[in-house]
């Protein structure tokens, strides 16, 4: 790796800072762990309903299929009148925002209001108790299809956020953590060499004085007893 | 809704319907007669409306305009739901299904 450590420079405040930002990104890093365990598992839970949900979308159109089957047997063919005769929907989605360890995950719910006015006499002649029948199978069928949409948009979601989630937490783990270990590790090998390196000079720089001394103190040894030569005079000695 | 009459008739009768005063309605009937174009734009003119959250189209219509319906998946839009509904002449297939794909996918289950 061309930059394995942050590009700073080698000081005492510099090393503080670092150990700081370490910190941050080993806690940071615990925490996204922890918020992707719960991401994945509230989507693990998802993927069994949904699995479920779809199947039973599939058998409750098949319910509504055949109903209108035998709406068509009885009352013969009444698509064209409920098409045309449509007006405003009484079924209708209601947008709720659920949380899920911070992400925002969309919930519907269905809500009727009264009862269709427009489809309402279809059937009064012959049929009306299979139009009844058609119409509470496709009911069922709206109310799988609304729970089934809020699966798969929570699903849409909570896919893409534990993605995201994963890739910081990988992030995290594998860059940000070892540049930054890598960075005060330098910092203290850099420290610890100007440490020694200090010492070290200490030391000559005592060994020098000490020689200094020793070598002065030579030297005045050296002289005074110069001097006791010199100044010393003996008594002449008389015969 | 995109889907045959059989299907947007039952959903019409479950009270799904919706035709306002300018005679725009929120569902659309194809039969052999209505072309691709007319689909897309119907398509993109409920993806589009902020009244709509969830989308209910027919299997067969879904799979024959798949690249139309992914190229919007990608975009990351989470308004409308997409659910794709079996119809009354083609079954439910699940392995055209690409949210189910991506279950399974996930859950490690194969055939």
């Amino acid at each position: 790796m061309a930059q394995t450590r942050l590009n700073v420079f080698p000081t005492r405040q510099n090393l503080g800072v670092m150990k700081i930002k370490l910190v941050g990104a080993k806690k940071g890093h615990s925490l996204l762990k922890k918020k992707a365990d719960a991401l994945t598992m509230r989507m693990r839970s998802l993927l069994k309903q949904i699995m479920e949900c779809k199947d039973t979308m599939g058998s409750s159109f098949k319910d509504g299929m055949f109903a209108l089957a035998e709406v068509k047997y009885a009352a013969g063919d009444i698509k064209p009148t409920v098409i045309e005769n449509a007006t405003t929907s009484t079924t209708k989605v209601i947008l709720h925002v659920d949380n899920v360890a911070g992400v925002k995950v969309p919930v519907f719910t269905a809500e009727t209001h009264g009862h269709d006015a427009s489809t309402e006499l279809i059937g009064m002649a012959k049929g009306g108790q299979q139009i009844v029948k058609a119409r509470e199978a496709f009911s069922k069928a709206v109310d799988v299809l609304v729970k089934l949409a809020t699966l798969q948009t929570s699903f849409i979601t909570l896919d893409e956020a534990v993605k995201v989630t994963n890739r910081r937490v990988n992030a995290l783990d594998c860059v940000v953590v070892p540049r930054l270990t890598a960075t005060v590790a330098y910092i203290n090998s850099e420290l610890d060499e100007l440490e020694r390196e200090e010492f070290f000079r200490l030391k000559r720089s005592q060994n020098k004085k000490k020689k200094d001394i020793a070598a002065k103190k030579l030297e005045d040894a050296a002289k005074e007893a110069a001097d006791l030569l010199k100044t010393q005079k003996d008594a002449d000695v008389i015969f | 809704m995109i889907g045959d009459d059989d299907t947007i008739t039952g959903m019409l009768l479950a009270g799904c319907g919706n035709v306002d005063e300018k005679r725009n309605s929120n569902f659309l009937v194809v039969d052999a007669k209505t072309s691709h174009a007319q689909i897309e734009e119907a398509f993109n003119k409920f993806t589009k409306d902020p009244r709509i959250s969830i989308l209910v189209i027919n299997q067969y219509i879904a799979h024959e305009m798949r690249g139309t319906l992914d190229k919007w998946a990608e975009l990351g839009e989470k308004r409308p739901a997409i659910l794709e509904v079996p119809s009354k002449e083609h079954p439910y297939e699940k392995a055209l299904d690409p949210v189910y794909q991506r279950t399974k996918l996930l859950l490690g289950l194969r055939d």
